[in-house]
This record gives C-alpha cells, structure tokens and sequence, in this order.
C-alpha cells in the first residue's frame, strides 16, 4: 500500500467502505473513497482499476476480513461497478459462512 | 455485475498420479521476502478495456504467491505429484567439456530437457493449469516463441482437465513445425501469430510486411482470445514473479545435489528470454548473499542473452508495457522499447524485448551480472557441448553454456578453479534447422546499432502521460 492512501476502515459491519478504500489504494487513486457510489464505474476519472490492482485489493481485503474470497464465482464475474464487487464480497463472506 | 454459468467438475481429481516425491522440493523460494528493497509499483495500462469493466485475469493463489513475503511457499501435494514424474532433474559434472577445455573450473549443469515438453517450462505450467483448473477456468490461451512454453502449458492442460490454445510466433512455427505436433498430441489448438482470429493480429497482417511475428504479438492475441472467450484466460510463461517463483525447484534441488557433493558454486549461469529460467536457477543461490548465509562470499550470479536482443546489457530501466495488447498494467523493467524488432535468431525464447521487473530490480540494484554474445559462438560452445557431454541443448541453453565456456576458460588462463553451476534450460532436438545453419555456415550474426536502440526507445510509454 501507498504511503498517504486512507488506511482501511476498521469496522467489521462496515464492508462497503472497507472495500472502497481497499480498490481506491490499490487503484493508486487520489479520490475520497467516501464518493464512490455503488454505481461508479470501475473506469471512472481518476479511479482506473485495472485486473491486477481489482486482484490486489481482493487479497487485501481477504487479510483484513480473514475471509477466503470465492475463486469460481470470481472467475465467472466480470464487474462494471463498485456496487459489483461489493455485492461479489458479501456473496463470498455468505459462502464462508455457510461452509 | 455479469457471470457465466457455474463450470462442470474438473478432470483433475479423477487422474492424480501416485507418484514417489522423495526428492521433490516441498516449497517453492520467494525472493520477494528477502529483497532489501522495494519493487517498483505496477502503472495502469495506457487504455482502458473497451467496456470498463475487470474480470480476474489470474487465480487468486497466484496473486498471492507473486506480492508473497514469506520465503517458503509450500508446494501443492498434487503438484509434487506431478514434478515427481522427472523431477529431480539430473546434476552432473561436464569432464567431457572440461577435459577438453582444459580448465581448472568445475563446471557442473542442471538439466531441464528431461520431460516431454523438453525444456523447464512444465515447472510453471503444472502449478498454473492447477489453479486455473481449481478457479473453475476451462480454457487457457496463450503466446509461445519457440514453442516450449505452449508445449508445456498444452501438456499441464490436458493433465488437469482444461483446453488450451496457443499462438505461435509465425517464424518458429515454421522453423519447427514438430513443436506444433507435440502441442497437438497433448490436445493443444496451435495457431501462427499473427493470425487472422483476433483484431490485433489481423490488424498486424495487414499493417507489417515482416511476417515473422513476435512473442509480443502472439502474447495480444492470446489476451484477445481469452478476453473474448467466456471462462477462458490467459497464461505466461515466464516473466511473471508466481512463474519465476515456480521455477525455483531448479536451485532448490541444485543446491542440495551441490550440498551432496561438498560443493557451493562461485558462479551459476542461465539464460535470460524474460527472466523465469535464469531466476528459477540463480534465486535459491542468491538467498545465502541476501540472507548473510554465505559469510560474504557472494555467488557471482551471471544472466546470458543474445547480442541481438540485449536488453539487460544494452537495454534501459524504464516503465514499458509487457505485450501489444495495451490493457496489461506498465512494469519498470530493462527493455528494448516494445517496439524492438529483434533480429531472426534461432534462440525464440529469447526474442522477448524486456525481462521481469525483478529480474531487472536486482540487476539495476547489482545482485546479479549480465553479458550477452552473438549467436555464433553460443552455436560453436552449444555444439561442442554435444559432442562432449552427449546432449544436444536448445539455443536459449547454448547461452547459458557459452557463459559457462567463457568463465571457465578464464579459469584457466588466470589459474583459478571455481564451481561454475550452468542451468541447461531445455533439449535442442526440435531445432535441427538452426545446427544446421551453424554447421553449413550459414549463421550469421546481427548487428544491433545505437540507431536501432534510439528507435526501439522512442516506443517506450510517457509515464507522465499514462492516466491514472
């Protein structure tokens, strides 16, 4: 992570920020991830998450809720907005739950 | 959000060898933990995909293994299965090349060319198809310049349950058309690069004159491919810091027969096409120097590339893209300019323009050293490795064994006797056409000039113009 992005958010009923901050530092953008509504865009100005930063962030993101993120339906997603992979890291927080 | 339906049972469960690993390493070395300093971060691609949208290019295990910071990475017990069917690989001593050279060098080489796919690139095809295969992916594509990388990855394909379909540099697909067939007998769809299935390569066709191809190109087409194909990806060979950490059973198990017979060498040699080879063998070694291991007595590490193509030696450390595509992410690297047309030498895996971003961290940060020759002389040191250690190498090896040539021969002209340990990446029995040329006469040597090199860099990307 770079030095001067938003750390993560701490708490665990907050998941949407949690993962807006994570694409924002992966994404080495600038932006408030406080604006990015469910659905911006994952091209939007200033907040270009290409394959490898989205990959980052899910692995970040797998530290930080201690969750394993679930590979086959990431394999069949493509994702178009920050709503999408909100919705993918609740999906695969249920699927841990369930096993 | 968007998904493709749920993927049918691989067949991977119902084929799992039961093989002997003793001797196979239980864990792969990741330099990454031991680096004194930092990598330099990825940059976005210079376009956006045509929809805006991501989809995961790569499992997330192998996200995970190349920003690994924990040195031992535990091999699957299903690959080990797998590396057990030729691995460990053979070390030996070369008295036959040593005799004849003369030398007080102890020249020892590791060789790779022992599997079906003749060269070491099944080391990271097997872990690859493996988790591609367990991520619900049925088929992979991907770009192969000699053709040893799409052979593997064809075998590590059909040895998990997945398609596979390669695009093939056009000139070695018609300097060896056998590499093809093998890619067929393991189930492999082999198309020549550039072809008219993708947009970049028909875009290519009809813009070049020089129907040669290049491994950057065939790399395109394959991203292409897989972009546009539901629950296909695309895979590389080398280059990558999960492939090279793959490839690190080569010096694991090196140092240990090393171990075995009292000896720590001075010197290891590889060649260099984007780095996995030379970091699969010279990594483990190099964790004693990084590590303080070794007591200071630093293994010279050499990386071996051809004159014609010298990206290390001649290249700059400078942010470029890794393919023709434009939609992979900008990694600092020594490169040609991606623009480089590298001249038609035999040695395709070598051809690449750049080398991995941590190949080149450690030679812009001095850990390792590089020299590049004319294919020529590695043809006369790859030919009188034949004769006297009767294995014929491919041409990316006869690098690596014209280094080892070189040094020992130093050797002995200044009256030193150093292990000298050279990786003998691959077998050289698909490229008769090139022994051939050398033993007719018919070799010539490129010259690269400045002029070349200032047009290759002007291709280089304007960082500051990248948008972010």
């Amino acid at each position: 992570m770079n030095p001067g992005t938003p750390e993560l958010p701490t708490q665990a009923d907050d998941l949407p920020a949690q993962v807006r901050a994570a694409l924002v530092v992966e994404a080495r953008s600038s932006i408030d991830p406080a604006s990015l509504g469910d659905d911006t865009p994952l091209d939007a100005p200033g907040f270009r998450l290409e394959s490898m930063a989205f990959l980052r962030a899910m692995i970040a993101l797998e530290d930080e809720l201690d969750v394993r993120m679930d590979e086959e339906l990431l394999a069949r997603t493509k994702f178009a907005t920050v709503g999408d992979v909100i919705a993918y890291v609740q999906a695969s927080l249920a699927t841990e739950a369930d096993r | 959000m968007t998904t493709a339906p749920p993927s049918p049972p691989q067949a991977a469960a119902a084929t799992s060898p039961s093989t002997d690993t003793d001797g196979v390493p239980e864990a792969w070395y990741s330099i990454l933990a031991d680096l004194p300093f930092e990598l330099p971060p990825d940059l976005p691609p210079p376009v956006a995909r045509a929809d805006g949208s991501v989809a995961a290019q790569l499992p997330l295990e192998l996200v995970r293994q190349a920003h690994a910071r924990k040195a031992d990475i535990p091999i699957p017990e299903e690959v080990r299965e797998r590396y057990a069917s030729w691995r460990p690989t053979p070390l030996r001593r070369a008295r036959g090349l040593e005799r004849h050279l003369g030398t007080t060098a102890r020249i020892y080489y590791k060789y790779e060319g022992g599997n079906a796919s003749g060269s070491h690139k099944l080391n990271t095809s097997i872990p690859q198809a493996y988790y591609y295969a367990r991520a619900g992916v049925r088929r992979v594509t991907t770009g192969t310049g000699a053709g040893q990388w799409g052979t593997a990855l064809a075998m590590a394909s059909q040895m998990f349950g997945i398609d596979c379909t390669v695009y093939m540099v056009e000139i070695s697909f018609r300097q060896k058309p056998y590499r093809r067939v093998v890619m067929n007998l393991f189930g492999a769809d082999v198309h020549a690069s550039a072809s008219d299935r993708t947009e970049v390569g028909r875009r290519y066709r009809e813009s070049s004159e020089d129907a040669r191809g290049n491994l950057a190109l065939a790399m395109a087409e394959a991203i292409e491919d897989a972009a546009v194909t539901d629950m296909s990806r695309f895979c590389v060979g080398s280059g990558e810091s999960y492939s090279i950490l793959h490839q690190t059973v080569i010096g694991i198990e090196a140092e240990r027969q090393l171990d075995a017979l009292g000896e720590r060498p001075d010197i290891v040699v590889a060649s260099m096409g984007a780095g996995s080879n030379f970091g699969g063998t010279a990594f483990p070694f190099l964790r004693r120097t990084l590590t303080g291991g070794d007591g200071g007595s630093g293994v010279r590490c050499i990386s071996v590339e051809p004159a014609s193509c010298p990206k290390l030696t001649r290249g700059v450390y400078a942010y470029d893209v890794t393919d023709f595509s434009g939609v992979t992410a900008l990694e600092q690297m020594y490169t040609l300019g991606h623009g480089f047309v590298t001249p038609a030498i035999h040695a395709g895996g070598l051809r690449y323009h750049a080398t991995s971003k941590l190949v080149s961290a450690l030679y812009h940060h001095g850990l390792i050293e590089a020299v590049a020759y004319p294919q020529t002389e590695v043809f006369r040191s790859g030919t009188l490795f034949a004769q006297t250690e009767g294995l014929v190498p491919a041409p990316e090896s006869a690098h690596a064994i014209h280094a080892a040539v070189v040094e020992a021969e130093r050797a002995r002209d200044e009256g030193r006797s150093p292990a000298i340990l050279v990786c003998v990446s691959g077998h050289g029995h698909f490229d008769m056409s090139a022994y051939d040329a050398y033993l007719s006469g018919q070799l010539v040597d490129d010259v690269v000039t400045e002029d070349d090199l200032a047009r290759a860099r002007a291709t280089l990307p304007v960082v500051g113009d990248v948008p972010s």
